[in-house]
C-alpha cells in the first residue's frame, strides 16, 4: 500500500529562513509562543493596574504610575480604567490564550503527535502568524491614539462601542484588529482540520489520536464556524463607525431609521459562547492526556472523553442566550437556553469523572506538568460548578454583571487555560527547545501561582456575591460596598503574588533556553506518543520515516509488558497476555 | 497498484477539497450572519421598507444577476473542459469579462441609489443594501484575483493543475449563489 509522500522542507540556513519566514510548524509554534507570552505580560500588567485601582482608589500606581499618567500624578483616571479592563480582556483572550494554546501548541503538537512532517498547508500557516502580528500591532497602536484605546468592554456592546459611546479611532482599530485576527485564526483552523483528517500516520484511527489532538481539532472546527460570525458583527460595527450605517444605532443615537443595539449582543454571543470552548478545549485535551501519562495507566474511558468533548462542542452552539437573560428576552427563550445550558453538565460530568477515574489507583508521578494538570482539574471543577448559578435564570438575574461572573469566567477561561498552558510548556519543553525546565522551580511556580490565583478568583466570587458590580471605577462610593474594601485588598495582594510567581517561570524559561548546558533526553517523561519517538529537540523534518501506528496513545502500566518499560510506543504492537 | 505520483495527486485532491469545504463553511457563516441580521431587522420592523423610502431600482440588480450568472456559466464550461485536459481560453476570458462587468454594475447600482437620495446612513434598509453589496464586492475582488491566478494555466506549455481551477471555481460559484440570495431577498421581495 502506498502512502502520500510528505515533502521535506530544505534545512533552513539563514536567520531569516530559520526564525522569521519559516514554513516549519515547530518554528511557527514557537513564534506564537513568544507572541502569546509577550501579550500575557502586557495583559497581566493591565490586570495589576485594575486591581491596584480597586484596592487603593485614588492612590498613584507605584513605580511606573507617574510616567504613564502624568496629568493625574500617577493615579489611574476613570476613562483609562475603562480602557484597561477592555484591553485586558481583549488581549488575554485573543492575543495571549489563543496564540499560546491554539497557535503555539496547536502548531507544535498536531503534526508531531499524528506522525506528520508538517501541516497540510505550510504557507497558509506562516501567513496566519504574520497576520496575527499585523493585528497585534494595530491593537497596540490603538493605545496611542488621541482619545485612547477601546473602552467598551471586551464584548464591545453598542452603544458603548458606537461613535456615540466611544468617539475616536481606538474602538475602530480594535474592531479592525479583531477582524484581522479572526482571519488569521480561521486560516489556522483550515490547516488544523485538514491536517488532522488527511495526514494522520498510517494506522492511526481517530480514537488512536491523543486527546490533545481531539481538543485542538474540535477547537479548530468551532473556530472555522463561529469566528466568521464575529467577523460579520465587527465588520458592521466598523461600517457604523466609519461609513455612517445605522445597524446598531437606535433611538436618539440614530439620526434616522432604526437599528438594533441588542442584535450585536446576539451576534457576539453566538460566537462568544463557542469561544469559551474554543479556549478551553485544547486545555481539556492536554490535561486528559497528561493525567494518564503521569498516573502511569491508560486514560479512563478515553473514547467517552473524546465523545463528550464532541458533544459539548455541539451543545456549545445552542446555549449562547444565557449571556443575555437580562435583555428582556421572552421567558420561553430564557428557559430554553437555561435548559440547554444545563444539559452541558451531562457530558462535562462524564469527562470530569473520567479524569478522576484516570487518577484512581494510578502510580501518580507528581512532576510539574502533572501538578499543573491537577491544578486544572481543581480550578475547572470550581469554575464549572459556579457556572450553573449563572446559567440559571433566577440566580443570574441577581448575579449578572457582578464580580461573581468575573470570578467564574476567570476560573474557567483564565485559571484553567493558564494552568493547562503551563502544563503544556513544562511537558513539551524538551521537545520544543531540547532542554528541561528546572523541576524544583516549576513546582515553586505552581504552588505560588495556585495560592495567588485562588485568592484572586475566589475573592472575586465572594465580593460579587456581596453585590459588587463589574466595571465600576470606584465601587466604594456605594455605602454597602465599604465592607468589601479589605476583601478587595486581599484580592489585589493575591494578584501581585500571582504576578510575582510568573517571574519565577520567566527566569526558569529564559535560563533553560539560553544558558542551560545539559540537553534533554529523547523521552524524559517516558511516554509513548509519536513525538517522543524522535530526538529532542525535534529535527526540522520531524520523522525521517513516517511512523506506522499500532496502538493507542495511553498504553501505560500494562502488566504484560516485558520490555523493562512500563509504557509502550504507539509504533509498537499492543502487548497482550 | 497505484503509482506514487497517483497517490500524491490523490492526496492533494482530497486535502484541497476538505480545506475548500471549510473555507466555504466559513464564508457561508459570514454571509449567513448578515442574512440573519437582515431577517431580524425586517421581521421586527413596524413598516417595511422604512417609511419615506423611494422604490429600489430593479433593473440594475437584475442585469447584475445575469452578468454573474453568465460568468459562472462560462467558468463552469472552462472547468469541465480543463478537467479533461483541454485548455479552452475563450470561456475563461469571457468569465473574467462578465465578472468584471458585474463589479462595474455594482458601482452603477450605488450611484443610482445615491442619485435617488438613498445613502448608507439613510435608514436601516439602505445600510443593509450598501453593507451587503460592499462585503460581497470585496469578496468578488478577491475571487477575480483568483481568476487571474488561473491565467498562467492556459499557456500551451503549462502543466495541468485541476485543483487550482476547481477551488477557484467553487468560490466563484459560491459568490454567485450569495448574490442570487441577496438579489431576491433585498430587491425582489
Ligand atoms: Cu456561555
Amino acid at each position: 500500500m502506498a502512502f502520500y509522500e510528505q515533502p521535506i522542507h530544505p534545512k533552513p540556513t539563514t536567520f531569516l529562513s530559520k526564525y522569521m519566514i519559516s514554513f516549519d510548524h515547530k518554528v511557527i509554534g514557537k513564534q506564537f509562543l513568544w507572541y502569546g507570552i509577550f501579550f500575557l505580560f502586557v495583559g497581566g500588567l493591565m490586570a495589576l493596574m485594575i486591581r491596584w485601582t480597586l484596592a487603593f482608589p485614588g492612590v498613584p500606581f507605584p513605580v511606573i504610575g507617574k510616567a504613564l499618567f502624568p496629568e493625574t500624578g500617577g493615579v489611574i483616571p476613570p476613562d483609562t480604567y475603562a480602557m484597561l479592563f477592555t484591553m485586558h480582556g481583549t488581549i488575554m483572550i485573543f492575543y495571549a490564550i489563543t496564540p499560546i494554546l491554539i497557535g503555539a501548541f496547536g502548531n507544535f503538537c498536531i503534526p508531531l503527535m499524528i506522525g506528520a512532517r508538517d501541516m497540510a498547508f505550510p504557507l497558509l500557516n506562516m501567513l496566519s502568524f504574520w497576520l496575527a502580528v499585523v493585528s497585534g500591532v494595530i491593537l497596540l497602536g490603538s493605545l496611542f491614539t488621541p482619545l485612547g484605546a477601546a473602552a467598551g468592554g471586551w464584548t464591545s456592546y453598542p452603544t458603548l462601542s458606537t461613535l456615540v459611546g466611544s468617539p475616536g479611532t481606538g474602538q475602530t482599530l480594535w474592531s479592525l484588529a479583531i477582524f484581522i485576527l479572526g482571519a488569521s485564526s480561521t486560516m489556522g483552523a483550515i490547516n488544523y482540520i485538514t491536517t488532522i483528517i488527511t495526514l494522520r500516520a498510517p494506522g492511526m484511527g481517530y480514537f488512536d489520536m491523543p486527546l490533545t489532538i481531539w481538543g485542538l481539532w474540535l477547537t479548530a472546527i468551532l473556530n472555522a464556524i463561529f469566528l466568521p460570525v464575529l467577523g460579520a458583527g465587527v465588520l458592521l460595527l466598523i461600517f457604523d463607525r466609519v461609513f455612517g450605517t445605522t445597524f446598531f444605532l437606535a433611538g436618539a443615537a440614530a439620526t434616522s431609521g432604526s437599528g438594533d443595539p441588542v442584535l450585536f449582543q446576539h451576534v457576539f454571543w453566538i460566537f462568544g459562547h463557542p469561544e469559551v470552548y474554543i479556549l478551553i478545549l485544547p486545555a481539556w485535551g492536554i490535561v486528559s492526556d497528561l493525567l494518564a501519562f503521569f498516573s502511569r495507566k491508560p486514560a479512563f474511558g478515553a473514547k467517552a472523553t473524546a465523545l463528550s468533548m464532541t458533544t459539548i462542542t455541539i451543545l456549545s452552539t445552542l446555549v449562547y442566550g444565557h449571556h443575555m437573560f437580562t435583555t428582556q428576552m421572552s421567558p420561553l427563550l430564557t428557559q430554553t437556553f437555561m435548559t440547554l445550558t444545563m444539559t452541558i453538565s451531562i457530558p462535562s460530568a462524564i469527562f470530569f469523572a473520567n479524569w478522576l477515574g484516570t487518577l484512581w489507583k494510578g502510580s501518580i508521578r507528581f512532576t510539574s506538568p502533572m501538578l499543573f494538570s491537577l491544578g486544572v482539574v481543581f480550578v475547572f471543577g470550581l469554575g464549572g460548578l459556579t457556572g450553573l448559578y449563572l446559567g440559571t435564570v433566577t440566580t443570574d438575574l441577581y448575579l449578572h454583571d457582578t464580580y461573581f461572573v468575573v470570578g467564574h469566567f476567570h476560573y474557567t477561561m483564565a485559571a484553567s487555560v493558564l494552568l493547562g498552558g503551563f502544563a503544556a510548556i513544562y511537558f513539551w519543553m524538551p521537545k520544543m527547545f531540547g532542554m528541561m525546565l528546572s523541576e524544583f522551580w516549576a513546582k515553586v511556580h505552581f504552588w505560588i501561582t495556585m495560592v495567588g490565583l485562588n485568592g484572586v478568583f475566589f475573592g472575586m466570587m465572594m465580593v460579587g456575591y456581596a453585590g459588587m458590580h463589574r466595571r465600576l471605577y470606584n465601587p466604594f462610593v456605594y455605602e454597602f460596598m465599604q465592607n468589601m474594601i479589605p476583601m478587595n485588598k486581599m484580592i489585589t495582594y493575591s494578584a501581585y503574588l500571582m504576578g510575582a510567581a510568573q517571574l519565577i517561570f520567566v527566569v526558569n524559561f529564559v535560563h533553560a533556553i539560553f544558558f542551560k548546558k545539559e540537553k534533554a533526553s529523547d523521552n524524559p517523561w517516558e511516554v509513548g506518543t509519536l513525538e517522543w519517538t524522535i530526538p529532542s529537540p525535534a529535527p526540522h523534518y520531524n520523522f525521517d520515516k513516517i511512523p506506522v501506528v499500532k496502538c493507542g496513545p495511553h498504553e501505560l502500566g500494562n502488566p504484560n509488558l516485558t520490555t523493562g518499560r512500563d509504557f509502550q510506543y504507539q509504533t509498537e504492537n499492543l502487548v497482550e497476555a | 497498484m497505484r503509482t506514487q505520483a497517483e497517490v500524491n495527486s490523490q492526496y492533494m485532491l482530497q486535502a484541497n477539497s476538505i480545506a475548500m469545504v471549510v473555507v466555504l463553511i466559513m464564508f457561508g457563516m459570514l454571509f449567513a450572519t448578515l442574512f440573519l441580521g437582515y431577517a431580524v431587522y425586517r421581521l421586527t420592523a413596524q413598516v417595511w421598507p422604512p417609511s419615506g423610502m423611494t422604490a429600489l431600482p430593479l433593473l440594475i440588480p437584475a442585469v447584475s444577476t445575469i452578468l454573474i450568472g453568465l460568468s459562472s456559466f462560462f467558468l463552469w464550461n472552462f472547468e469541465t473542459q480543463y478537467k479533461v485536459g483541454a485548455k479552452q481560453r475563450l470561456p475563461l476570458f469571457t468569465s473574467i469579462f462578465f465578472g468584471l462587468a458585474f463589479i462595474a454594475s455594482q458601482f452603477v447600482l450605488w450611484s443610482t441609489l445615491k442619485s435617488q437620495g438613498l445613502f448608507a446612513g439613510s435608514n436601516i434598509f439602505t445600510s443593509i443594501i450598501y453593507a451587503f453589496t460592499w462585503i460581497h464586492v470585496g469578496h468578488m475582488v478577491m475571487a477575480v484575483i483568483g481568476l487571474f491566478y488561473l491565467l498562467p494555466l492556459i499557456a500551451d506549455k503549462a502543466e495541468l493543475k485541476p485543483n487550482r481551477v476547481i477551488n477557484v471555481a467553487k468560490f466563484w460559484h459560491f459568490l454567485g449563489i450569495v448574490w442570487l440570495l441577496m438579489f431576491f431577498t433585498i430587491f425582489v421581495i
